[in-house]
């Protein structure tokens, strides 16, 4: 190949003009070439960096995805664990005389665990996706719109069940028991009110409705989602 | 350095090497004209 250019330089080397100007496009197409072959290894060194960039944060991502379907567990756990109370409550399973045996009972309605979900890697994919101008596939846009989603729903859960415990919470520091609530005793005026009272169940049915059942089904849906992205994950980065 | 600044150093000194070849080319072309 190289003698084959070498001739056709030779063949160059006239006098005349035309094939000088000949000579000076071959070297100009040379050039070009260069400079396209250096455009070409640069952006397969770009993309390469690229990927391995996004595999960092797909990592990040899943780490967040278990830690958020560890806590999501123990919330699933807590309100099935109340549940079971409150439906008591509002079945009137318990009356003035037996609603000292149970403890949890009247603090069903100032209970509530919020679910803050971990969103570093969502963060970073997201300032990858605004930096990078690199087409999105299925797994990154799925992993964004699972996160957009949740973080609205699941703030807004948060702070439903976070405002209603706070208005319980500051309906009870007006009653005359407040104190013994809070330390724990059993007095009559509190056994009639958790035992008996409208207010009471519907407080626990306002709960119920918002917490355990909404609340908890958000946590849970979430969990199953996180579940398939992970396994999406892991199966993108079996596949790299 | 970035990916693009390499491309562009490159680019550089490929337009320089063909400047001078073909400056080179050019006067070798006039002494071989002055001879004939």
């Amino acid at each position: 190949m190289i003698s084959i250019f070498r001739k056709i330089r030779k063949s160059f080397f006239t006098n005349k003009a035309s094939n000088y100007l000949l000579y000076a496009i071959g070297e100009i197409a040379l050039v070009m070439i260069g400079i396209l072959l250096a455009v070409q290894v640069n952006h397969w060194n770009e993309k390469r960096k690229q990927d391995k960039q996004l595999k960092v944060i797909l990592k990040t991502v899943r780490a967040d995805l278990v830690t958020d379907t560890l806590r999501a567990d123990g919330i699933i756990t807590f309100y099935d664990s109340i549940n079971k109370y409150s439906t008591k409550i509002i079945n009137k399973e318990y009356n003035t005389n037996s609603i000292d045996k149970c403890l949890m009972c009247r603090s069903l309605t100032t209970l509530y665990q919020p679910f803050i979900i971990q969103d570093k890697g969502y963060n970073m994919l997201k300032n990858f996706e605004e930096l990078e101008t690199i087409e999105i596939d299925s797994l990154q846009n799925n992993i964004l719109q699972f996160y957009k989603t949740m973080t609205d729903i699941l703030g807004q859960s948060n702070e439903f069940i976070k405002s209603e415990t706070l208005r319980n919470l500051d309906y009870y520091k007006n009653k005359d028991w407040f104190v013994d609530w809070m330390q724990g005793r059993f007095t009559d005026e509190m056994k009639v009110y958790f035992g008996n009272s409208v207010d009471y169940r519907n407080r626990v049915a306002a709960n119920y409705i918002l917490a355990s059942q909404n609340h908890a089904n958000f946590v849970r849906a979430h969990k199953r989602s996180a579940k398939e992205l992970i396994t999406s994950i892991d199966n993108r980065l079996e596949a790299d | 350095m970035s990916g693009f600044d390499i491309v562009m150093v490159i680019a550089v000194i490929l337009c320089a090497r063909l400047g001078v070849r073909l400056v080179l080319k050019y006067r070798k072309m006039k002494q071989d004209q002055k001879k004939q």
